[in-house]
């Protein structure tokens, strides 16, 4: 009763505002009202908890909704003026997208679900568990890694089964016609059977190569028995503790996912490029740190693909994980929970994977994720599918429409231009106007953007993101609007090298719009200088022409892939270990670890004198993270780790000596030694990255933009001119663990 | 003295009052001069009859580098062959510049002829031939349009130094009379559209008092001379009460029972209209006309007023073309929403413009109950073309009842209609409304200023068939207390008591004064109140109605409303922005810092093109000085549950005060005068204004807290009801955003509590 009551008032409450969003206000009242409001939500905002928040969203709201009652009844050209009445309603039509992922993301992420943690402490009622790795064309190295991380989880050795599923080695590439393929296959297979059993997991690997991923998986499926099943992308390695932290949540029997989130040990190629790696939080930092916690209130946290729990019975009522789109993971979790299947989101990264190193795998990937949520809004329609309450259909279409951002972006790009070099009229309103209700607005949008994700997204970020895939994504949306069931799934390339400093090859069409950009703000500033009567309206939209262009610049800066010779990224670490060299021990710190091996720190040289290229063989306890209430049962430790390693640099550093070393052993004994350094514990990576997520000022935001657009807009266009002279990107595959670079491991200054 | 017929009795012939009236620079144009009146002395008496135009001087001034007036002028059927000549005397500024200055008169469209102006012109009298046929029978558009350039200034301030104003007392149709000087019988009660103005251009009404008669027949006759205005459109009324019939231009109302009118010494016959006891007599050389109604009892008398009221409602408007539309838009032009209405329509002609600042008037009529706020917009899409090549600093301004209200940048093309600037529904009145666009049109060679080659060719072209107004919106609600015109005899359309007009008894300046404003502003509402003169010995004010009075003789609700207006603690800070921040009432003579730099602000604010407060007015004090006159209206309050009710359009009585005062009376009648004369009562806002005669400016002020009284069908239609709201929050922005933020903490709670009892 109290319930229907509150949900009473709360729908007079949204009337009445509706009456107030449509009062037509005066410019002065109206500029008068968004400044005191905007005044009103920085008080609100420096109140904590959802209650402040929630009144935070209502003031903004209540601009934001003004803002949009006025654009759509005052600011449409008339349609007797059809050629500015067209691009006028194009850009009205992006702005209400945009309006509307605002309103959809605002109510999702007011009430964060701050789930309570449950932990499988005891052995006896442990589900079993079977742990899918699917590979397709991952380097053994990489997967070996996965394998060994995966093998080493803490979990009763009788509950849990690995298993590798080899897409890249399936019955149909064996008997490929192509020889070369055929070969590669075949190697494939011999090299990662032989790693599966030196580790203990299962190899798979199907027939054909159906369905990609989904069809991988339920292979996987059909091979195996386990209450429950985790699914671990190739290059997703999991923490020792990552079972333990999850299936206690699968008491609840109609719980069918328990996600993740992903936690990356390497810089994308934007962070990358544009040096933020280690100051500005990640991309995804704001999904899993915010968004999925948000839709977990909702009961519609949906899966990634990667680093989840899944219940076998689920899946079997949905006949496996499904594969009408090229994104199974978001598709599963929608039949799912159109069933009445509820999900969980666990908020504690327990997996470190990889991202694409370049430009080029980093659009690839993002292709793949657009077409394939464009897919489910197509062929399963989230709005209208039987099954699902209203919040969930809400989540899905927020989720699957966010991907039509390139539409509105490449839109409010172009949209100045129109006025600069055409004057086409396709936005009408005074300046007045725009300061009352347009400015008032963009303050309201930045105001909350700040407040709700201020320390998960820095300012202009998402502009600038947005922009670099929108370019590529855009033709991508109209394929499949044009043809849904036809996209293909893609892996995303992992490990790659750039032996320089180079343009990416996608930078072309970046450089050229940057170009037109600047061309249309000379265009601007002369019009400014010489049409006196439209100075105000031009300095207006040239305030937006600037801010496009430098985003636009930026890009440019992201665009130019940076020198990366590692093919594995060095996490920190603090162990102690024992290198036995030359038949001498020696006492050393584990200072720095890859997949390809260590840097150490001891207080003297061994003696001998040089030795570079010796090896030696690295003994190290293995982490116990995770085991401390195992230990008290009174089980032993697990058996110390000994890895043959090959010294590969030396320098003496303020604090001792520093040897770099690779790992010169089996695979999968390297694989059981970097995975346990680097993955065992993630203490130290997430106490790093929590780091910095702290937030930054629209002001410092918008300098830094500027300072990008600036170095990048006057370096990468010569760059260009110099690089049509020369080959474009040049990339090698990742080398494996063997063929180690010798730059790979030199201690850093 | 008996005699036949309907005999009047006659009076030496009023010497015309021209010198007496004010004939000020009109308030907006800053650096203008004034009119040197010893050379507008009457010409001598001239053997022709003339029918003068319904203007005074000050809607005759021709003002600016080109200035256009369009006015009707009625042909009554039995003159209309005889009018052969259209007169016009004239005097031009000593700045214009002979050789470029000239006066096109035109006739129903037809240019008739033109004159070079040049100042210091011995003979300003000029005639010009009327082309048979070319005046109608009904109304005839005349229209004078004025070039001038001035000799030596090519800034935009000098354009204001540049007029011809015309002498309304020898401006007008010339004709023979004939040789008979006999009153006439007329039987067409269209003849009460053409009652001929006195030298000053004011339409002469005498309410004639019958002897020792009751007050009653006065009321009667106020009665009469309102439905006659609203008939003839009579902007500038002299009314006066004699025991005579008056003598020259006018007309005289003499109406009584046939035993008052026989006992006053006239004799009562048969008539020529088919309205019992009423008849139309007018006199040949004068044009003088006299309305008699007679009845047998007052009831019959009061039948036959009605009768002749709706008679007058009924009849059509008839006359040429161009003749009827500029009567038709004489009060303004009616407006309904949503409806585009061209300059063309309003009267104004395409021009093509060679000087520095055109400037372009027009009237239009808003809805008796529009709610003034800013809830709205009316959209201006003008076209004007740039000719030449003009320099970076050219704007367009549009004014309204004397307020700038908008502004816009002239672009290298001139302006479109595409591009239409919006006007802020909160500059304009219920009802009649003045309307100005001025646009600059300098080039680089101005700022030089060489004056041999300063004429170089058109600059703009104003296409009145492309450019329109528009209004979006009305909000139809009645507010009080309110001076606007509309609202001067206050009480609501549904009370049909009349209104009482209390005056001093032994005042004839205040009453006459108070009659002026009752038939003036009828005239302007186009409509017609029944009202009810009280003559009172003790002061006057403690009963509601219209009060006219000095200041001294004033008491009750009347004095306490005067003495508000001096108490400056009692003023009601403006609720707008610039209100709030007190950019919009620094006194003049404060030269403190702060109040530099609230100037400072004040200004910023308008140059970013927005517009002080409504109602805000410049640090102007309400003292009255000689010859000023405050309008001030006040009611009685009411609870809040009849605030409710009257909010939702159920009847709730409130009485009202109307006060019109000065420091003496004949600085009432002086002031009310000017004001009609220089066409300012339609600037009457707020609760309070006041008449400044010395700058000729109108000061608006609240000082009430305003009651709202529905008048739509439905009081709660939605769309009305938001308007509403949205025009009472832009009065009360300081107290709406109290309350918006209010109610997000409420919403916000709200939802917060459907949040934390949905979903995990």
């Amino acid at each position: 009763m109290l319930k229907y009551t509150v949900y009473s008032l709360a729908a007079m409450a949204t009337i009445v505002m509706f009456f107030i969003i449509t009062l037509p206000l005066s410019v002065e009242v109206q500029l008068f009202l968004g400044l005191s409001v905007l005044l009103v939500m920085h008080v609100a905002k420096a109140f904590p908890g959802t209650l402040g928040r929630v009144i935070f969203l209502s003031l903004g709201g209540i601009l934001v909704g003004r803002y949009v009652f006025w654009r759509v009844t005052q600011t449409i050209p008339p349609v007797e003026n059809f050629y500015d009445f067209v691009p006028g309603v194009v850009l009205m039509a992006a702005e209400l997208f945009c309006i509307l992922m605002f309103f959809l993301s605002a109510l999702i992420v007011s009430d964060r679900y701050e789930r309570p943690r449950q932990v499988q402490a005891t052995d006896e009622d442990a589900p079993t568990v079977d742990v899918f790795i699917p590979s397709y064309n991952e380097d053994p190295g990489l997967v070996a890694c996965t394998i060994a991380a995966a093998m080493s989880m803490d979990y009763p050795q009788h509950k849990f089964r690995v298993f590798l599923l080899d897409d890249g080695a399936t019955g149909q590439k064996l008997n490929s016609p192509d020889r070369a393929v055929s070969r590669a296959a075949y190697a494939r297979r011999e090299a990662m059977q032989r790693i599966c059993e030196d580790l203990g997991a299962t190899y798979l690997a199907r027939d054909r190569n159906e369905h990609a991923k989904a069809g991988n998986l339920n292979y996987g499926l059909s091979k195996s028995v386990g209450d429950l099943v985790v699914v671990f992308d190739a290059d997703h390695a999991p923490s020792r503790e990552f079972l333990r932290e999850t299936v206690a949540y699968f008491r609840d029997p109609k719980l069918f996912l328990v996600q993740t989130p992903h936690f990356f040990l390497n810089p994308d190629p934007v962070e990358r490029n544009l040096r933020t790696f280690d100051v500005m939080p990640s991309e995804n930092d704001m999904f899993y740190g915010m968004i999925q916690k948000g839709l977990d209130k909702w009961d519609a946290t949906f899966f990634c693909g990667s680093g989840a729990v899944l219940r076998r019975a689920a899946l079997n009522e949905v006949s496996g994980f499904s594969g009408v789109s090229i994104t199974e993971d978001c598709e599963t979790a929608l039949e799912l929970h159109s069933r009445g299947w509820k999900s969980a989101y666990v908020d504690r990264p327990m997996i470190a994977g990889l991202q694409p190193e370049t430009i080029a795998s980093f659009i690839g990937q993002r292709s793949r994720w657009c077409r394939g949520m464009m897919q489910i809004l197509l062929l399963k329609s989230p709005l209208f599918k039987p099954g699902l309450n209203f919040m969930q259909r809400v989540a899905y279409m927020s989720s699957a429409m966010f991907w039509l951002f390139p539409f509105p972006r490449l839109v409010f790009m172009l949209a100045p231009m129109l006025f600069i070099l055409l004057n086409m009229k396709i936005y009408i309103a005074s300046p007045q106007e725009f300061l009352a209700y347009t400015m008032t607005y963009i303050l309201a949008v930045i105001s909350i953007q700040s407040g709700l994700y201020g320390k998960l997204r820095w300012p202009w970020i998402s502009e600038l993101y947005e922009y670099i895939q929108s370019i590529f994504l855009f033709p991508a949306i109209i394929s499949v609007l044009l043809n849904p069931r036809a996209p293909k799934f893609n892996v995303t390339s992992k490990g790659e090298t750039l032996e320089e400093e180079q343009l990416s090859v996608l930078a072309w069409p970046y450089i050229l719009l940057f170009g037109v950009m600047l061309f249309v703000t000379g265009v601007l500033i002369w019009r400014i200088e010489h049409d006196p009567g439209q100075s105000v309206l031009l300095t207006v939209v040239g305030v937006w022409q600037v801010f496009n262009l430098l985003i636009s610049g930026a890009a440019l800066g992201a665009v130019l892939e940076r020198k990366e010779v590692r093919t594995a990224p060095r996490i920190l670490t603090n162990r102690t270990a024992v290198l036995q060299l030359h038949n001498e021990s020696i006492p050393v710190v584990l200072r720095e670890a890859n997949t390809n091996g260590v840097l150490m720190q001891l207080e003297k040289l061994p003696e001998g004198g040089n030795i570079l290229g010796d090896t030696g063989l690295l003994k190290f306890t293995p982490s116990q993270k995770g085991q401390g209430g195992a230990l008290k049962d009174g089980r032993e430790l697990m058996p110390e780790h000994a890895v043959r390693v090959r010294i590969a640099s030396q320098r003496a550093g303020a604090t001792g000596l520093m040897l770099g070393a690779g790992y010169a052993d089996s695979v999968a004994n390297c694989a059981m030694a970097s995975s346990d350094l680097i993955y065992s514990d993630l203490t130290i990576p997430k106490a790093l990255h929590n780091r910095k997520l702290s937030g930054s000022s629209v002001l410092s935001g918008s300098l830094r933009i500027a300072r990008w657009a600036l170095s990048a807009g006057i370096r990468i266009p010569m760059l260009a001119v110099l690089s049509l002279l020369r080959s474009g990107l040049r990339r090698k595959p990742a080398p494996t663990a063997q063929e180690l670079p010798e730059t790979l491991l030199t201690p850093a200054e | 003295m008996k005699h036949h017929m309907f005999a009047v009795k006659t009076m030496p012939l009023v010497k015309a009052a021209l010198l007496a009236t004010a004939m000020l620079v009109p308030a907006l144009p800053a650096g203008a001069q004034e009119v040197d009146l010893s050379i507008l002395e009457p010409q001598a008496v001239r053997p022709m009859a003339i029918r003068r135009l319904s203007a005074t001087t000050d809607q005759l001034r021709l003002e600016g580098e080109m200035a256009e007036r369009t006015m009707a002028i009625y042909a009554p059927r039995d003159e209309v062959l005889k009018y052969r000549k259209l007169q016009v005397d004239y005097l031009t500024a000593v700045s214009a510049a002979p050789e470029s200055s000239n006066l096109a008169v035109f006739v129903n469209g037809q240019v008739i002829g033109a004159i070079e102006l040049k100042a210091g012109e011995q003979n300003t009298l000029r005639s010009f031939d009327l082309p048979p046929g070319l005046l109608v029978e009904g109304f005839n558009e005349i229209r004078f349009l004025a070039q001038h350039r001035h000799r030596v200034d090519c800034t935009i301030p000098a354009t204001y130094e540049l007029w011809t104003a015309l002498n309304p007392a020898n401006t007008g149709l010339v004709f023979d009379p004939g040789p008979g000087s006999q009153p006439q019988v007329l039987s067409d009660l269209d003849i009460l559209r053409s009652i001929p103005t006195n030298e000053n251009g004011a339409t002469n009404i005498q309410l004639v008092q019958i002897g020792s008669t009751a007050i009653g027949n006065i009321d009667r006759a106020l009665a009469v001379a309102q439905s006659i205005a609203v008939f003839g459109k009579y902007l500038n009324p002299d009314v006066r009460i004699q025991g005579r019939p008056g003598t020259g231009a006018g007309l005289d109302i003499i109406l009584g029972t046939r035993s008052e009118l026989s006992q006053a010494g006239y004799v009562i016959g048969s008539s020529r209209s088919d309205i019992p006891g009423l008849a139309l007599v007018r006199t040949p050389v004068t044009g003088r006309i006299a309305l008699i109604i007679s009845a047998d009892n007052r009831l019959a008398l009061d039948q036959t007023i009605e009768t002749l009221a709706s008679r007058l409602a009924a009849l059509p408007v008839t006359g040429s073309r161009a003749g009827v539309a500029a009567f038709a838009n004489k009060f303004g032009r009616k407006v309904d929403t949503g409806r585009a209405i061209t300059l063309s329509q309003l009267g104004v002609t395409s021009k093509r413009f060679d000087g520095r600042l055109l400037h372009q008037d027009f009237s239009l009529n808003l809805p008796n109950d529009f709610f003034v706020g800013d809830y709205g917009k009316a959209t201006l899409g003008l076209n004007v073309d740039a000719l030449g090549d003009l320099s970076k600093a050219n704007k367009l301004q549009v004014f309204a009842n004397g307020a700038a209200l908008a502004s816009a940048d002239l672009t290298r093309t001139g302006i479109s209609s595409r591009n239409p600037l919006n006007i802020p529904l909160g500059g304009f009145s219920p009802g009649y409304n003045e309307v100005r666009i001025e646009v600059s049109a300098l080039t680089d060679g101005d700022a030089v200023c060489n004056v041999a080659e300063q004429v170089s060719g058109d600059r703009l072209y104003l296409s009145a068939e492309n450019s329109a107004i528009e209004f979006d919106t009305f909000a139809r609600m009645r507010v009080t207390p309110n001076v606007a015109v509309k609202n001067l005899l206050a009480s609501a359309p549904s009370d049909t008591r009349p209104t009482l007009v209390q005056v001093p008894a032994d005042d004839p300046a205040s009453l006459e004064t108070a009659v002026q404003l009752v038939v003036a502003s009828a005239a302007l509402n186009q409509e017609v109140r029944p009202v009810s003169l009280v003559l009172s010995s003790a002061p006057v004010g403690t009963r509601p109605g219209l009060i006219v009075a000095p200041v001294d003789r004033l008491s009750g609700a009347a004095k306490e409303a005067y003495l508000e207006t001096i108490n400056q603690g009692r003023r009601a800070r403006s609720g707008g922005i610039t209100g709030l921040l007190g950019l919009d009432a620094i006194s003049e003579g404060d030269d403190s810092l702060w109040a530099d730099v609230r100037r400072y602000a004040g200004s910023l604010w308008r140059g970013m093109g927005f517009r002080l407060s409504p109602g805000a007015n410049p640090g102007q004090e309400f003292h009255l000085e000689q010859q000023d006159v405050l309008f001030a209206q006040r009611t009685t309050g009411l609870s809040p549950d009849e605030r409710w009710v009257a909010f939702m359009g159920a009847p709730v009585k409130q009485d009202a005060w109307t006060v019109v005062t000065g420091l003496g009376s004949e600085d009432i009648k002086t002031g009310v005068s000017a004001l009609l004369e220089k066409n300012r009562l339609s600037w009457l806002n707020g609760d309070t204004s006041l008449y400044k005669a010395s700058t000729g400016q109108v000061v608006s002020e609240r000082f009430s807290e305003p009651n709202y009284f529905a008048t739509v069908a439905n009081p709660s239609d939605w769309r009305n009801t938001r308007l509403v709201v949205a025009g009472v929050i832009s009065h009360n922005m300081l107290s709406f955003v109290l309350f918006m933020a209010a109610f997000c903490v409420s919403l916000g709670f709200v939802y917060f509590i459907a949040l934390k009892k949905s979903g995990r």
